[in-house]
């Protein structure tokens, strides 16, 4: 049974970091861009901040995004930046006012500089926090690569396809093949998303994993492969993936191999374990040594160093 | 569970009406809403579903089924100070799902989901065996197997065919279809955002997931795995799986600061399963034992006590509260810090059963036994990850980062024994290598590297180089891999995208210890009795290397381009290519040197056995044209193969410590026989093309969309080496290549969609997914196990005298191919 006593602590420590926030906290004036850096041709522009000169021209952009998130998120005033409604994005445009023209568009500058550009808000939190440098950073993907901020197409996140899996696939053609494997975690069925186990936006991990390793992520769903047991199966407290492949497979329960020839990868103790194929057990058919072995996450059972309870 | 999401639901609605205010004066004037763009919509559709043999595989993670439904509700309403959201899919189905927000953008918000995931994984499964509850499942009769010899003193082929008869008559009378097999989650989520200031956010989640059902699993009984008793039943799933999560964040213009804890905790209903015995009952004094005859037992004849109840321990109740804190600070030089530390423990402290179910004669079901009555393990797990980048000079940025990540196990070693698979000698004696330790494995890695990106005006190189450390407890090598990697992207054309990375690792796993796992035994020499000794002989071939563990040299390359010729046409083509050799440089060693076995002197063949070589290769292509608003179309197509060599050796434990010389050419019998290597190679290869379109008929009014993709799947493996050569009759390890396995795969989808009018439409929409699977581990086609008059018994073809290589099981596809067929027609109604 669980003992609950160890969470006394949790409403202290609560109480705590609230008050520190709301001591220390003030209207954010968010860390804004030089947009002068960013594009020389800003040089002596200066913020407009009227949103109706805008919309004059861009009538029709206007209409999708006002009902965007950020819209409605920079209804608030909150932040500095949203007092410049669209020039916090698009940066000063008195000069593209007076001489309309692509000179300020911003699809001429480069991947970063247009991430520079949403990080003005977004460098914080669980999401952003490790962006800069992240592998998507380094890989030349920018925010609207994958996000959409001028209209809300997707429920949630801005998306730029329509679906989560459908924007990842853009890039990862490789893993939409994967999850059509005959054993797939169910992300085409739509009651998965990458997201569930990757950050896009960067992690303290590897693969971008939401996890601080493979296994701390499996087992936010399989918590009952979680133990600790009193015998533990090394590999597969080290790493899940050294037995499955999460995106898909051709053999059962997205193993990488084929019944004992799985297991034969690492076991060769003699007898009926280092063969695929021994008339003393029954290893090549159904799970192979998994039939006996069915503890193979791990056994809670004094007798079960075989994993067999 | 419901009601609980009923009664936040009403909380996060009264509260969304209580805190709606008129919107603030727009300081500019705003364009006039759009109707559509987050418009609010009902779907209902009645389906019609029709399925070749209702296949558990059709319906795995999705309720196709006939009857009313709504495919989508959308209502969302508010603006300004408060806003309401609700998304809902498949009302009225096992997998609806239903999404709530409500809120006050960049003020507050509050979400409540409910999800419902089914896992279906048997329609077809019949057992004899009867879910009892509590973990318990019984059989209505025993097959009354022979447990002597007809005549003699040896139980002969002839004997096991005469109790494979009985357990076939046994099936055909008590066999019975049982309900689907599967499982069903579902998750209610509830989650609070507040801002109280522009810097500040504070988050709080909780969750709570039950998953109920069964999954298949086996119950072992009788002796070790010559013969053991094996039987293929279901197992219980009734799990409850909770999460609190709180976050706090902080940012300011100079840093930003992370804080979450999280406390996630799983619960199992069904701590124990219990399984009769379908093979014999107790004995006539009612203990639930059976020793009274002289037990089967391969070529000799011992006598046993033998549990006629199976006993396991399921998933234990676990948890596994965590903290984390994260801090991000910008430096000059357009520089980034960020640290991460995160500490948690895992740790459960079930109750344990005793080691077996009955007395076997001297009190082995007391818990009195036992080293301790309860789990208490626990693993510490620590994180720390340091990263920082700046840019020194223009366009070239650098980068570099520390890891350590810790898996302490605290959990202590004790003395256990192991009654194997629920059996003794009838003195209750166990053997001395049934004294086991229990190790507590755990590791700590370090991995440390620099990044330096240039950026040019249209291209970018990128250079890593890492390092890795991991030091294991108990394990046969500590590793340590060095990595280079490199990048060049470039747009040399606005319509042209270029990819290429390639990395190279090398991993060295020093001295591999291939003594390690003696270590979990902790009998004496002076208790060594036979040549099937693991502690003082070895538990693994000493040849082998486990693949997660040993040297690995590693080399990747990825290829990637992307056109875009015109602003509605693209094309992407990819290649990874992902190749792992693990050869170690093995060399002939004399793994009982020293000792004063028969064997000491003889040497091994030298010759690495074990996963050898993997690689993996993907082609992916993928193409959208969307050349106006009216119409669009995409492709997309995969190419993989993943190849893995590896290789074994087919040797005698109970020979392992006499003299190999005069058992070198013996098949099967000496671990110093080159003849006994045995090598398989394996080619998965999977093809996956597809197509989508989308086509605005008469516009704004009749719109046609359509998808369909095809995958196939096929496992190949090519067998050679020890026993390729034998007939599948020989005895022990005659093996052939398999048939090749292939799962193949195509779905359709087709809608037709009409404006009536301008918030009325209907539709017809019809799904077709047809699937074919064949596999030489689900159905005995391979020549070296046969049925046993149905699907529900199979044993290995010599039809010797083993019972480890019989199963009585739930049959062969238990979730079988398919042709299925789904139509359902829609009324949707927005407003």
């Amino acid at each position: 049974m669980i003992d609950r006593n160890r969470f006394l602590l949790l409403p202290r420590l609560l109480g705590g970091l609230t008050m520190f926030f709301l001591l220390t906290g003030a209207a954010r004036a968010p860390r804004q861009v030089d947009w002068q850096a960013l594009n020389p041709a800003f040089k002596d522009a200066t913020f407009v901040k009227d949103t109706s000169v805008c919309l004059g021209c861009h009538e029709g952009a206007g209409q999708t995004y006002q009902h965007t998130t950020h819209a409605k998120a920079f209804a608030a005033k909150r932040t500095t930046l949203d007092a410049l409604d669209c020039e916090a994005c698009h940066g000063p445009r008195s000069k593209h006012v007076e001489n309309p023209g692509p000179e300020l568009a911003l699809g001429t500058l480069t991947a970063d500089q247009r991430s520079s550009i949403c990080l003005q808000c977004h460098e914080g939190g669980a999401n952003q926090m490790h962006w800069t440098g992240s592998a998507h950073d380094a890989a030349n993907v920018s925010c609207d690569s994958c996000h959409h901020v001028m209209e809300q197409r997707t429920d949630r996140a801005l998306l730029a396809r329509t679906t989560e899996a459908e924007t990842c696939y853009a890039c990862h053609a490789g893993a939409r093949g994967q999850m059509q494997k005959a054993s797939h975690h169910p992300v085409r069925e739509g009651k998965m998303s990458c997201s569930n186990c990757h950050n896009p936006h960067g992690t303290s991990s590897t693969a971008l994993l939401r996890g601080n390793s493979v296994n701390e992520t499996c087992y936010t769903c399989h918590a009952d492969k979680r133990g600790p047991f009193i015998w533990e199966h090394p590999p597969a407290r080290d790493n899940c993936l050294t037995c499955h492949n999460a995106h898909g497979s051709n053999n059962r329960s997205l193993l990488l191999a084929k019944g004992a020839f799985q297991c034969t990868q690492c076991h060769a103790y003699g007898g009926h374990i280092n063969v695929p194929r021994y008339n003393r057990v029954s290893t090549p058919y159904n799970q192979g040594c998994v039939n006996c072995h069915v503890s193979v996450h791990g056994s809670n059972h004094p007798s079960g160093a075989k994993l067999t309870r | 569970m419901k009601r609980m999401f009923l009664c936040t639901l009403t909380l996060l609605l009264t509260a969304v009406i209580a805190t709606a205010q008129p919107a603030p004066p727009a300081t500019s004037p705003t364009p006039a809403a759009s109707p559509t763009a987050t418009g609010n919509e009902v779907v209902i559709a009645p389906q019609a579903v029709d399925s070749d043999n209702e296949s558990a595989k059709f319906t795995e993670y999705r309720d196709f089924r006939d009857g009313l439904f709504v495919p989508k509700l959308r209502v969302s309403f508010g603006g300004g100070s408060a806003e309401f959201l609700l998304n809902a899919r498949q009302l009225g189905r096992d997998d609806q799902q239903v999404d709530l927000r409500a809120g006050n953008p960049g003020i507050w918000s509050g979400t409540l989901s409910w999800n419902e995931i089914p896992h279906r994984l048997s329609n077809d499964a019949f057992s004899p065996y009867t879910y009892a509850g509590h973990g318990l499942f019984t059989v209505p009769a025993v097959v009354g197997i022979l447990t002597t010899p007809q005549s003699g003193t040896t139980y002969l082929p002839a004997d096991a065919a005469i109790n494979d008869q009985k357990i076939e008559s046994y099936l055909a009378t008590n066999l019975h279809q049982l309900d689907q097999i599967g499982t069903d989650r579902k998750r209610a989520t509830l989650g609070f955002v507040y801002q109280p200031a522009a810097s500040i956010e504070l988050g709080l989640r909780a969750s709570r997931e039950t998953k109920e059902g069964d999954r298949v699993t086996f119950g072992t009984l009788g002796d070790r795995p010559p013969r053991t008793l094996n039987v293929e039943l279901p197992e219980p799933v009734d799990y409850l799986q909770s999460d609190f999560r709180f976050e706090a964040a902080y940012a300011t213009q100079r840093y930003q600061l992370q804080f979450e804890f999280a406390a996630p905790e799983f619960e199992n209903d069904v701590d124990t399963m219990q399984w009769q015995s379908m093979y014999f009952g107790p004995d006539s004094d009612g203990s639930p034992l059976y020793n009274n005859d002289v037990i089967l037992a391969g070529d000799a004849i011992v006598r046993r006590s033998i549990s006629t109840v199976g006993q396991r321990a399921l998933a234990p109740d676990n948890r596994f509260p965590n903290a984390t804190l994260t801090f991000g600070l910008n430096t000059p030089m357009k520089g980034r810090l960020v640290a991460t530390v995160s500490t948690g423990r895992m740790e459960q402290d079930a109750t344990l059963l005793p080691y077996s179910y009955s007395t076997l004669t001297t009190d082995w079901n007391s818990t009195a036994k036992l080293p301790r009555q309860s789990a208490d393990t626990r693993i510490e797990t620590r994180l720390l990850n340091v990263a920082y980048s700046f840019t020194p000079m223009r366009n070239l940025t650098a980068r570099a980062f520390v890891r350590g990540y810790a898996l302490d196990n605290e959990t202590e070693t004790d003395r256990w024994w192991y009654p194997t698979q629920d059996t003794a000698g009838t003195t209750g004696g166990v053997p001395y290598k049934s004294k086991r330790l229990n190790l507590a494995y755990g590791y700590e890695s370090s991995n440390a590297g620099v990044e330096a990106t240039y950026r040019l005006r249209r291209s970018t190189i990128g250079v890593e180089l890492g390092h890795e450390n991991v030091d294991r407890d108990f394990r046969e090598a500590d590793t340590s891999e060095n990595s280079l990697r490199a990048r060049f992207t470039s747009n040399p054309l606005p319509w042209l995208a270029f990819t290429a990375r390639a990395g190279f690792a090398s991993r060295d796993a020093g001295s591999y210890d291939w003594k390690a796992s003696s270590a979990s035994y902790w009998y004496e020499q002076s208790e060594v009795n036979d040549g099937d000794n693991p502690r003082f002989g070895f538990v693994n071939d000493p040849d082998l290397r486990r693949f997660d563990v040993s040297d690995r040299e590693r080399r990747s390359a990825d290829l990637g381009v992307t056109l875009t010729p015109s602003e509605p046409l693209s094309f992407s083509l990819s290649y990874n290519w992902l190749d792992d050799d693990f050869d170690s440089n093995v060399r002939p060693i004399q793994p009982l040197a020293g000792t004063t076995f028969a064997g000491a002197t003889a040497s091994t063949v030298g010759v690495q056995t074990g996963l050898l070589t993997n690689t993996n290769r993907v082609v992916a292509f993928d193409a959208s044209y969307a050349p106006a608003a009216r119409w669009s179309v995409n492709l997309f197509a995969t190419r993989e193969l993943l190849s893995f060599d590896q290789g074994g050796s087919g040797f005698d434990d109970a020979e392992k410590t006499n003299k190999q010389e005069d058992l070198i050419g013996v098949y099967g019998k000496s671990w110093a026989d080159p003849a006994n290597r045995w090598l398989a190679a394996t080619d998965d290869r999977t093809t996956t093309v597809g197509a989508g379109g989308r086509f605005d008929v008469i516009p704004d009014r009749l719109t046609f969309d359509g998808t369909y993709a095809w995958s196939r799947g096929t496992v190949d493996t090519s067998y050679s080496g020890y026993g390729a050569d034998k007939p599948l009759t020989t005895t022990y390890s005659a093996f052939r290549s398999p048939e090749t396995a292939r799962n193949r795969e195509q779905t359709a989808t087709l809608g037709l969609e009409y404006s009536l009018r301008k918030n009325l439409r209907v539709g017809a929409h019809y799904l077709f997914d047809d699937f074919e699977t064949s596999d030489w581990m689900q159905e005995p086609i391979g020549g070296w196990a046969e049925q046993v008059g149905s699907p529900y018994f199979v044993r290995d073809s010599t039809r010797d005298n083993r019972w480890g290589n019989r199963l009585p099981r739930l049959g062969s596809y238990l979730a079988p191919g398919y042709n299925g067929n789904v139509a359902y027609l829609t009324l949707a109604y927005g407003w």
